[in-house]
């Protein structure tokens, strides 16, 4: 019980005292999932209104292995992400592994598959007779898509808060691509694994906080947006 | 409302027009099933087409092909007199002459406003037509004052009534009603059909209405087409089809409820029976039928003064007596067979009509359709 007590006054004085490190590793990891998302967002949505709309040979292979993406545990895209960065890997070339570039790509191939799933629902969640006013109405094909996605936003802002949550708190893949660089890639998950084996356990519990309120803000926020469209 | 089912004869019919629609050799299998078989099918520009049918006729099959929303198994479709081609240019550009009302609202999940709107953007018109158009078809069907409501907040009434501005507000040259008010309740409906006949009177759009309900008719259209197993098996006037079906199984659908063979159900002594023998109109075996509403109930024996020579006179009794809302379906026994007639509550509670009550029932002889024995 102390512990928590410890752990809160501790977060509580670090966010008080605008920690310079904290204020830096929180902004890292916005900056990092934010982007990340923001790329599962530009490949997802238009790969999921595919997948939800054009029927093709092998379409259902590519929807099961989208949704075993869905569930792709962190660590293998750390993994898989390290081996093409690697400085003798395909894309060591550019010299990012160990850098927030590298954690962004990592996250935005975890986030990605998520987005692709949860659009692909969402487009085809929209009522099928609704589908065929707006097809009366005198849509082109690009109209049609542009009506539908725009039908399915508030199930699309649950894929946009999906992907966030997912990359913001997962830590396999920013250890690995990343390497907890204090100043350059840490962010708050592999900070507080790092506190956590050190033994400092209320500067450990003090950072999750930061996270847990961090991821809480953002998704109260698109909540609310979500909510209010749906309902005013 | 049912009284008014033959005399209301809908909007004039001109000579003399090009075809907005045509069909040929059209065919629509699904699922190994033939949905549609329609050999030929014109609709003029101007017309107001009633399609009416049981429920799987091919109805809204039929509606949806001649629309361009679904593609036939087989056969062309003609729009303005040409060949329809299935390639997505010439759908949408023929698309967008054309509007759709289902029968449910289907609104965009927005403003009542950006509802109406909708398709005009499509279309890319300047906004400033766009907000006329807009606002004129919202004031035309009673929704003006809702433009800034958000579509789901709405009544079903309302909401139909928007669907309605939406697809005017497109001018389009044909427009498609697909049973718009299969799910409005019965004042609803009936204003909302007010308006739209105003409208189509008024603008002359060419109009596919498909309905279940026959009693719609005689108010939207000029032409009726029936529907069975997917082919058309009659076209005309409203009161054509309405009392001179082609066959019983018409007949029984557009609610003719007295459907008798001569010689079978109606005894060939009986008065009904020498009147349609004399005048050679009717011999054993043909079938008989009348609308209820065309069929008149006196109280007791009729007197010498409202005799009329061109109806058949029948002395009965009430066998049945069914309120139908407004109205009272009686059945009177008349020496043998039964004949239904539909009047008003308060001719039953001003004659006192009870089951058992003797009556005479007039059949006018012109109201009388024969259907004759192959």
């Amino acid at each position: 019980m102390s512990l928590i007590m410890e752990g809160l006054i501790k977060a509580y004085q670090l966010l008080i005292s605008l920690d310079r490190e904290i204020l830096e590793v929180t902004w890292l990891t916005l900056r990092v999932s934010g982007t990340a998302t923001l790329f599962s967002l530009l490949i997802g949505i238009p790969l999921g209104t595919f997948l939800a709309t054009v029927v093709f040979p092998g379409r259902k292979v590519l929807v099961s292995l989208v949704n075993t993406g869905m569930g792709l545990p962190p660590v293998v895209a750390g993994l898989w992400v390290s081996i093409l960065l690697w400085r003798y890997g395909p894309l060591g070339y550019f010299g990012i592994l160990y850098t927030p570039a590298a954690m962004i790509i990592a996250q935005a191939v975890i986030a990605s598959p998520i987005v692709v799933g949860l659009t692909m629902a969402a487009i085809q969640q929209v009522d099928p007779k609704l589908k065929r006013q707006i097809v009366s109405l005198g849509a082109t094909r690009w109209q049609y898509l542009w009506l539908v996605l725009r039908e399915a936003r508030l199930s699309l802002l649950a894929a946009v808060m999906a992907g966030f949550g997912a990359v913001a708190s997962e830590i396999g893949a920013s250890m690995m691509v990343g390497g907890n660089i204090k100043g350059h890639t840490r962010v708050l998950t592999t900070a507080t694994v790092m506190e956590v084996q050190r033994g400092n356990f209320g500067l450990a519990i003090a950072i999750s906080m930061i996270l847990m309120v961090l991821a809480y803000t953002i998704t109260f926020v698109l909540t609310h947006i979500q909510q209010e469209g749906g309902k005013s | 409302m049912r009284a008014d089912v033959l005399r209301n004869p809908g909007p004039p019919i001109e000579g003399g027009r090009e075809p907005q629609l045509q069909a040929v050799g059209l065919r629509l299998i699904k699922g190994g099933a033939m949905i549609l078989d329609i050999d030929q099918f014109t609709l003029e520009q101007g017309d107001v087409l009633g399609v009416i049918g049981p429920n799987g006729a091919g109805k809204s099959s039929l509606l949806h092909v001649l629309a361009l929303l679904e593609k036939p198994s087989s056969g062309k479709v003609l729009f303005a007199g040409q060949d329809v081609r299935y390639d997505q240019r010439t759908l949408v550009d023929l698309r967008r002459q054309t509007a759709v009302v289902f029968q449910e609202p289907l609104l965009l999940n927005t403003t009542v406003r950006e509802n109406v709107a909708a398709g005009l953007r499509l279309r890319r018109l300047p906004i400033q037509q766009i907000e006329r158009q807009v606002t004129h078809w919202l004031g035309r069907l009673g929704v003006g004052h809702l433009e800034s409501r958000k579509a789901h907040t709405l009544s079903g009434g309302e909401a139909q009534r928007v669907s309605v501005a939406r697809a005017l507000a497109l001018g389009p040259k044909v427009l498609y009603l697909d049973e718009p008010f299969a799910s409005l309740d019965a004042p609803t409906k009936g204003a909302l059909m007010t308006d739209l006949q105003r409208v189509l009177r008024e603008t002359g759009i060419t109009t596919i209405l498909v309905t279940h309900d026959f009693t719609d008719l005689p108010y939207l259209v000029n032409r009726v087409a029936v529907m069975m197993g997917g082919r058309i098996v009659q076209q005309g006037s409203p009161a054509e089809v309405l009392s001179r079906p082609d066959s019983t199984a018409i007949a029984r659908f557009v609610g003719v409820d007295n459907i008798l063979t001569l010689g079978d159900d109606i005894p060939l002594d009986s008065p009904l029976a020498t009147a349609l023998q004399e005048n050679n109109t009717a011999d054993r075996g043909d079938v008989v039928c009348l609308r209820p509403e065309s069929v008149t109930v006196h109280p007791g024996p009729l007197n010498p003064g409202s005799r009329m020579d061109d109806s058949v006179n029948l002395r009965g009794a009430i066998s049945s007596i069914d309120p139908q809302g407004l109205y009272v379906k009686l059945t009177g026994d008349c020496g043998g067979f039964p004949i239904e007639a539909l009047v008003s509550s308060w001719e039953v509670t001003r004659n006192n009509l009870q089951k058992g009550s003797e009556i005479t029932i007039s059949l006018p002889l012109q109201a009388l359709h024969v259907l004759r024995s192959p």
